[in-house]
């Protein structure tokens, strides 16, 4: 574990979970990449910045999708929704799912990884519900 | 490939850690465990029937829980709604364990349908132990409320 790796809390929740995860990180950021029953997830966080983390999920679109149905049901989440935030990247034809937290500490996320990921897998289930599939799409 | 080796591969392939074990006394019998959503889950699979599999999951009863009788009527409910599931009491009555049998045509049917069957089994479970509490619950507030309307507070 390098020095300042303020997202060491965050392997140790994904190890608790019985999950396997990767690291990539790079000059300005540290990156987790993971799986959950196959789904791929990422963590993120800022090394100017140990306050913030970000963990997310992306699938991609269909690319006939009906783009304003699309934002009319990622704005329908992102009211209803605790946590997850629903954004749209159009012209990549993604979805991504984020829950981005400010915390002093990322040990504080740890007990609550497992809501979080949960939050995030129901949320990607919901919206491809509301658009007419059974089951999410596929990683972009 | 054992089939159980090709099991740890795709559970390790979809993110998960497993342990492996063989079960004792059944030489061609082997165990995976693993863990999703907070909940463990175990494999057994035997390299005499490698498309044969059981998948099992075990619950905590709650310690208020003390009515024996209504948990074997809720787990019996229960299996009438996920037919595919079997429920046994297990360690004196404290927890219970939902196992599902699954014959598969082969071993990529088996992967392509496996989360799936994890949902459903996950399914199962949880509704068993929404029964098992919620009636306990109910029964409890009905026992206040005769208390109370024999201590004449009512």
């Amino acid at each position: 574990m390098e020095e300042n790796d303020h997202l060491s809390p965050i392997e140790f929740a994904i190890e608790e979970e019985g999950l396997l995860f990767t690291r990539d990180d790079d000059a300005e950021a540290l990156r987790i990449t993971f799986k959950s029953e196959g789904d791929r997830y990422f963590v993120v966080g800022y090394r100017d910045d140990p306050n913030f983390v970000m963990i997310g999920s992306g699938w991609a679109l269909a690319s006939d999708s009906d783009f304003a149905n699309v934002v009319s049901v990622a704005n329908a989440l992102n009211v209803r929704k605790k946590f997850v935030k629903t954004a749209i990247w159009e012209e990549e034809c993604d979805a991504l799912f984020t829950i981005e937290l400010c915390v002093d500490d990322a040990e504080e996320i740890r007990p609550h990884f497992g809501r979080l990921l949960d939050a995030l897998r129901d949320t990607a289930t919901e919206f491809f519900a509301a658009l007419g599939h059974d089951e999410p799409g596929t990683p972009p | 490939m054992t089939a159980a080796e090709q099991i740890s591969r795709f559970l390790e392939s979809e993110g998960h850690r497993v342990e492996t074990s063989p079960v004792e006394a059944a030489g061609d019998l082997c165990e995976l465990v693993f863990r999703t959503r907070g909940q463990m889950f175990s494999i057994s699979v035997s390299e005499l029937e490698p498309t044969r599999y059981t998948l099992s999951t075990a619950y905590e009863i709650p310690d208020w829980v003390n009515d024996r009788s209504h948990t074997v009527e809720a787990l019996g409910d229960v299996e009438t709604d996920f037919p595919e599931t079997r429920f046994i009491l297990a360690h004196d009555d404290t927890i219970f364990v939902a196992t599902v049998e699954y014959q598969a045509v082969d071993m990529d049917t088996f992967f392509k349908h496996f989360w799936n069957v994890v949902s459903r089994l996950r399914e199962a479970g949880n509704s068993a132990v929404e029964r098992i509490v919620d009636r306990s619950e109910s029964k409890a507030a009905a026992d206040k409320f005769i208390r109370q309307f024999m201590k004449g507070e009512r």
